[in-house]
C-alpha cells in the first residue's frame, strides 16, 4: 500500500514538468527514421532530448532495455473511455456539448489501455446524433486527480458527427423527428452549417455596427462556425460508401477541409476518392457485421486505403480492444501484407496526424513527448507484452509494479461481492452508450 | 418524539393559539420581551469563551453580555446554573420547509425534446424558494431541537432549480420566516429526463449559453431603455432576467458538487465565467484538496459522512461467525482482505477529510443539503474523532456559514446587537451527555425534554411480552400486517418487525419499556431518504393496541395479538 501511495505521489510531482527517464541498449522503432539497434533514448522534463548511442545522465532512472524494444506511444483515434457521458442523445446537433468537460480521471480502463502501451487517446462523443459533441484528446496519466489534466494541451479540437442507422434510429425511429433517412442526416448537415453562416453573419453586422442589438448568443451555431472556420476537425462515424462521398460532398459546397472518417468500413470502395479529398480513415482491423450496415466489410480495409495514399490507422472503440491495439496493426500484415513501418504507423503517428497532434507525438524524434512504449518481444509479435508505458516522461505503468488492485477512487460504502458480475457487454456499440432505455425499451 | 414545553409566558397565549387554530390577528401579546439568561458558560463564537456571565435579551436582540448584570424589573429570568451556551445553528444550504415534490415516473411528451420547455428542462431560476415556504412544517422542529436557529433553503429542481432563501426556523407565517430573499442561486450538474439538457455535458453546454445570453440579454435591455427610438423592442426573458444577478456578482451561485470531479467541473465553470461560487454539499474533498486550498473558493461541506458498516452486517455476509474474508471453508482470503482493507481507506480519507480542509487552513460550512438531521451529531463526532478541532466543527454550523450566506453581520457569534440566536446545552455541546435543553431563536424561547439514555437497568421487567406478535394496521388506506418478534438478547430487550410486504427485516431502536409500554422507532430506507416511524405499544397478556406515527403524518392505530412465546 505504501509503495502505491509513494508511487502516486512521485508522479503528481512529475506530473508539473514531466519526467526524466534513460533507456538503454533497446531496439528503437522510430517510426520516421528507421528502427535503431542497440541504442539509448533520453527524456528530460517530459520531452525526448536525446537519441543515440551510449547516452548517459547522472542522478535520473536508468532502465536496461537490452533485447526490448522502444516504439511511440500508441494512440487510439477512437474510444469512449474516461468520460462520464458519451451521448447527449436529446438533440440531432449538439455541437455546443464537450466530453472534454465530463472527463473521469478515475476510470480504471485508462490503466488498462497504459498496461495495452495506449498513451494517447481520442475519448469521443457518440454517434446518436447527426452532429454529435466535441470530443477531447487525453493523456493517460493515470493517477491524476483534477479530470481537466488529462487533457493534451494544445491538441486540435474535434467533433463527432455521425451517418447512417445511429442517428436515424435515434430520433428518426425513437422520437419521430427528423433524420429518419440517409437523405434526412445530410440535410441536418446542411442545415446545422446554412444556420452557422447565417449566426456568423448576425455577429460581424453587430460588430461592425450596423445593427443596433445583439442578436441571440448561440452556443451551438458559434461551435459549427468554428468547423466552417476550420478551427474543429470532424470525426465522423460512417460505414457505407455512399454516405461517404455524400459527406464529402457537403463539406465541399460548405469549404470544409478537415475531416477523419470513423469505422469507414467501406472505405476500400472509395480510397481513392478519400485521397484525393484529403480525408483521413480510422478503421477497425476485422471487426463488422454488428448490424445490417456494417456487413459489406473487408479486413484488407487498412491496407487498402493506405496502399491508396489514404492516412489510416486502427482504432479500438472499445475498452477492451483498447489494450491489444499492437495485435489489430498485426493483423494488417496478414492482411494486406503492410511493412512494419506501414503497420505500426496505423497505431502512432496516422493517429496523430488525424488528431492533428503530429508535431508532437505519434514519434520517436528529439524534441517530441516522451510518450514511449517498452515491448519485451517486437511490438507486432503475438507474443509481445508491454513492460513500461510512459507518459511525458513519467513511468505510468511497469509491469513489475502492477498490483493486483490500481484503483484510485473507491467507494467507501460498496460491496465487496464474491464474484464479479458482468452485466454490460464489450462488444455492444459503444457509440450508443446511454440509449439503452430510449431504444430498446420500447 | 420529544414534547416540547413551551416557558410559562408563551404558554398561556403561544399553547392556546395553537390549540384553538387561531391566526396571527388575534394573537395576545407576549408578556415582556426582555429575558435575562443567568450564570451561564457563554461561547461567543466557537473559540471565544466570555466565561461564566449572563445574556440580557430584548426584543430578540442581545442587549448586554457581562457578568453579574442587573435584573431589569420587566425581565423573565432564566437561571441555568452552569449551563454552556453558544450561538444558535446555521444550516449553510438544505430544502427545509419545503414541500417535496411528487415524483413523477411519466417521461414528458415533447415534441421536440432538443427544445423543452424550460421547466421540462429543469432550467427555472426565477422559481423562489421562498414562495413554498410552509411555516407548519414538521421538519422545523426536528431541526430546532438539533439547536438550528437559520437555516438557507433552496427549492427542488433540476440544473437550475432556482433561487434560495434564508429563513429564521420560527415564525408562523413564511413572511415572519423569511430573512432574505432571492439569496442565492442553486444550480445541479442534474440532466432532465428524456430531454435537453439530458447529460453532464448538456448542462454544462447549456449552462454556458444561459450565462452568456443573460449578459446579452441585460445589454440589450440598457440599450434599447436608453434609447428604444429605432431599435427593435427585446422580447421578455424571465429565465434570463433571473441570471441577471448572477451576471453582476450581485448573487451567489450555489453549485452542488458532491464528488471531487465535480469540484473541479465547477471550479471551471466559475474560471470561465467569473460568477460568485459556493460549492455546496461536498461529500468527496480529499481529491480536490489542492484545488479547494489554491482556489480560496467557499465550501459547504455536506454532514452526510459514508455508513459505517455494522457489525451485524459483517457477520451476515459471512458463512458463519468466523469472520466476513474468510472462503467457505474457512480459508483466509486474501483478495477479499485487500479490497476490505482499501474500503477502510476509503472510509478514512472521508471521514478524515473536514480535518484535512483545517489543516490546509481552508475554511468552510457544512450543510444538511444531503444529510440527516438525526446524524448530525454522530457524524461531526466522527469527524472530530478523525482529527477535525470541536471548535471548527461548530464554527462550520456558525459563523462560517453566515459569512457565506452574508449574514455575519446578525447572527453565527454572541454579540451586543445581534440576533438572539442561541442554544444552552446542560454541558459542553460534544461532551458525552450534553443535551441541548433549550433554543432561541430571535428570543423565543423553546425547551426540550432531555432524552433519557435507554439503559437497560431502567428498562422494566420485559420477560413476559417475549415472543412474536402479529399485528395489523392501515396505513392510508393500505391495510399492512407482519410479526414483531421481540426478544431477550444478552439481557436487552431485542425488537425486529417482519412485514409481510417488506423483503428484510426491520431492527427496531427500542426506546423504553414501562408500565406495559413499549417504545420503539426505526427509519425506513425508502429509495434515497429515510422515513422516521415511532411505535407506541400498550401490551397485555395476548394482544396489544398502540399507534404508529410516520413522519409527516397523523399517528394511526396498530393492534395485534401474541402468536408465540419463546420455549
Amino acid at each position: 500500500m505504501i509503495l502505491i501511495f509513494t508511487f502516486f505521489v512521485s508522479q503528481a510531482i512529475a506530473q508539473e514538468t514531466g519526467g526524466d527517464i534513460l533507456i538503454k541498449n533497446a531496439t528503437i522503432i522510430t517510426i520516421t527514421n528507421g528502427d535503431l539497434e542497440n541504442s539509448d533514448i533520453l527524456i528530460r522534463d517530459g520531452k525526448i532530448s536525446q537519441i543515440g548511442a551510449d547516452i548517459s545522465a547522472q542522478g535520473i532512472r536508468t532502465i536496461d532495455a537490452e533485447g526490448m524494444y522502444v516504439m511511440p506511444g500508441i494512440i487510439d483515434a477512437h474510444s469512449h473511455i474516461a468520460i462520464d457521458a458519451v451521448n447527449e442523445a436529446t438533440n440531432p446537433v449538439t455541437a455546443e456539448v464537450n466530453v472534454g468537460d465530463a472527463l473521469d480521471p478515475y476510470d480504471i480502463n485508462i490503466y488498462r489501455a497504459l498496461a495495452g502501451g495506449v498513451t494517447i487517446s481520442h475519448a469521443m462523443h457518440g454517434s446518436a446524433n447527426a452532429i454529435g459533441g466535441q470530443c477531447e484528446t487525453i493523456k493517460h496519466r493515470w493517477g491524476v486527480q483534477n479530470p481537466s489534466d488529462l487533457k493534451m494541451e494544445g491538441a486540435m479540437r474535434t467533433i463527432k458527427f455521425a451517418l447512417g442507422e445511429n442517428p436515424i434510429r435515434v430520433h428518426g425511429e425513437g422520437r419521430r423527428i427528423m433524420p429518419a433517412t440517409r437523405m434526412g442526416v445530410e440535410q441536418v448537415f446542411r442545415d446545422a452549417f446554412s444556420q452557422a453562416r447565417e449566426y456568423m453573419k448576425e455577429w460581424d453586422d453587430y460588430k461592425a455596427g450596423k445593427s443596433a442589438m445583439a442578436p441571440e448568443y448561440n452556443l451551438r451555431h458559434e461551435t459549427v462556425a468554428d468547423i466552417l472556420k476550420g478551427e474543429i476537425m470532424i470525426h465522423c462515424h460512417s460505414y457505407r460508401a455512399d454516405e461517404i462521398l455524400m459527406l464529402m460532398n457537403v463539406l465541399e459546397d460548405f469549404g470544409v477541409e478537415k475531416i477523419c472518417f470513423q469505422h469507414v468500413n467501406e472505405g476500400f470502395k472509395v480510397a481513392p476518392e478519400l485521397a484525393e479529398f484529403g480525408a483521413y480513415a480510422s478503421v477497425f482491423s476485422d471487426w463488422w457485421a454488428y448490424k445490417f450496415e456494417v456487413y459489406y466489410s473487408t479486413a484488407y480495409n487498412a491496407a487498402i486505403l493506405t496502399k491508396n495514399g489514404v492516412v489510416t490507422s486502427i482504432n479500438s472503440d472499445s475498452r477492451e480492444l483498447i489494450r491489444h491495439l499492437y495485435h489489430e496493426a498485426a493483423k494488417s500484415q496478414k492482411y494486406g501484407g503492410l511493412s512494419d513501418n506501414e503497420a505500426l504507423s496505423l497505431i502512432t503517428l496516422n493517429p496523430a496526424i488525424q488528431l492533428g497532434i503530429q508535431e508532437r507525438v505519434g514519434s520517436l524524434e528529439v524534441g517530441k513527448d516522451g510518450d514511449i512504449v517498452i515491448f519485451d518481444k517486437h511490438p507486432l509479435s503475438v507474443y509481445a507484452i508491454p513492460q513500461y508505458t510512459v507518459v511525458d516522461g513519467v513511468i505510468r505503468f511497469d509491469r513489475e509494479n502492477d498490483s493486483s488492485d490500481m484503483r484510485v477512487d473507491i467507494d467507501p460504502e460498496e460491496e465487496i461481492p464474491a464474484f464479479y458480475e458482468r452485466t454490460d457487454h464489450e462488444h455492444d456499440d459503444s457509440c450508443l452508450q446511454g440509449l439503452n432505455e430510449l431504444l430498446f425499451e420500447k | 418524539m420529544f414534547k416540547r414545553l413551551i416557558f410559562s409566558w408563551v404558554f398561556v397565549t403561544g399553547i392556546a393559539c395553537m390549540l384553538s387554530g387561531q391566526t396571527d390577528y388575534d394573537k395576545v401579546p407576549d408578556v415582556t420581551a426582555t429575558l435575562l439568561i443567568e450564570d451561564v458558560y457563554i461561547f461567543q463564537t466557537a473559540r471565544d469563551s466570555f466565561g461564566l456571565g449572563d445574556i440580557l435579551i430584548k426584543h430578540g436582540l442581545i442587549e448586554r453580555i457581562a457578568k453579574d448584570i442587573k435584573t431589569p424589573y420587566d425581565a423573565k429570568v432564566l437561571n441555568l446554573d452552569s449551563a454552556y451556551v453558544y450561538p444558535a445553528f446555521i444550516d449553510g444550504m438544505g430544502q427545509l420547509a419545503l414541500p417535496k415534490p411528487e415524483r413523477d415516473n411519466e417521461r414528458p411528451r415533447v415534441r421536440f425534446p432538443g427544445h423543452p420547455p424550460n421547466d421540462l428542462a429543469g432550467i427555472t431560476p426565477e422559481t423562489l424558494a421562498s414562495e413554498k415556504i410552509e411555516a407548519g412544517s414538521k421538519s422545523l422542529e426536528a431541526y430546532r431541537e438539533a439547536g438550528f436557529a437559520v437555516a438557507h433553503t433552496v427549492p427542488y429542481g433540476g440544473m437550475l432549480p432556482g433561487q434560495g432563501a434564508i429563513i429564521s426556523l420560527t415564525g408562523d407565517s413564511p413572511g415572519e420566516m423569511i430573512m432574505k430573499d432571492a439569496a442565492s442561486l442553486f444550480f445541479k450538474f442534474d440532466g432532465a429526463r428524456g430531454v435537453y439538457p439530458g447529460t453532464v455535458i448538456g448542462v454544462m453546454a447549456k449552462w454556458r449559453d444561459l450565462y452568456r445570453n443573460a449578459q446579452y440579454y441585460k445589454l440589450n435591455l440598457d440599450n434599447y431603455q436608453s434609447d428604444p427610438l429605432g431599435k427593435q423592442r427585446p422580447d421578455s426573458d424571465k429565465t434570463l432576467e433571473a441570471l441577471i444577478p448572477l451576471t453582476e456578482s450581485q448573487q451567489l451561485l450555489f453549485a452542488e458538487a458532491p464528488r471531487a470531479k465535480d469540484v473541479y467541473r465547477a471550479l471551471e465553470l466559475q474560471n470561465e465565467m467569473g460568477y460568485k461560487m459556493v460549492l455546496s454539499d461536498v461529500k468527496q474533498a480529499d481529491p480536490a484538496m489542492q484545488a479547494l486550498k489554491n482556489n480560496q473558493v467557499q465550501i459547504l461541506l455536506s454532514t452526510d459522512l459514508p455508513k459505517e458498516e455494522k457489525k451485524s452486517d459483517k457477520k451476515k455476509k459471512g458463512k458463519s461467525d468466523s469472520g466476513e474474508n474468510e472462503n467457505a471453508d474457512g480459508e483466509k482470503d486474501p483478495e477479499r482482505e485487500a479490497l476490505q482493507k482499501r474500503k477502510e481507506e476509503a472510509m478514512k480519507s472521508y471521514v478524515s477529510q473536514a480535518a484535512r480542509l483545517e489543516e490546509n487552513g481552508v475554511k468552510f460550512g457544512l450543510s444538511l443539503y444531503s444529510g440527516k438531521v438525526s446524524d448530525l451529531k454522530k457524524n461531526l463526532r466522527r469527524m472530530i474523532e478523525a482529527g477535525l478541532s470541536e471548535q471548527a466543527a461548530l464554527e462550520a454550523l456558525t459563523i462560517n456559514n453566515a459569512k457565506i450566506l452574508g449574514i455575519d453581520k446578525v447572527c453565527g457569534s454572541l454579540h451586543e446587537g445581534k440576533l438572539a440566536n442561541l442554544i444552552v446545552c446542560t454541558d459542553a455541546y460534544f461532551n458525552e451527555d450534553s443535551n441541548i435543553k433549550y433554543l432561541l431563536i430571535e428570543g423565543n424561547v423553546e425547551e426540550f425534554e432531555i432524552k433519557k439514555k435507554s439503559d437497560k437497568k431502567s428498562m422494566g421487567d420485559f420477560k413476559a411480552i417475549l415472543g412474536d406478535w402479529s399485528y395489523e394496521v392501515v396505513i392510508m388506506g393500505e391495510e399492512s400486517t407482519g410479526l414483531i418478534k421481540i426478544r431477550d438478547k444478552d439481557g436487552e430487550l431485542q425488537v425486529t418487525i417482519d412485514d409481510d410486504e417488506l423483503e428484510e427485516l426491520i431492527e427496531c431502536n427500542v426506546i423504553s419499556y414501562e408500565e406495559n409500554v413499549l417504545k420503539l422507532d426505526f427509519t425506513l430506507e425508502m429509495q434515497e431518504a429515510g422515513v422516521d416511524v415511532s411505535l407506541v405499544l400498550e401490551m397485555k397478556e395476548d394482544s396489544f393496541s398502540g399507534t404508529t406515527t410516520i413522519q409527516g403524518m397523523d399517528p394511526v392505530n396498530i393492534e395485534g395479538r401474541k402468536i408465540s412465546s419463546p420455549e
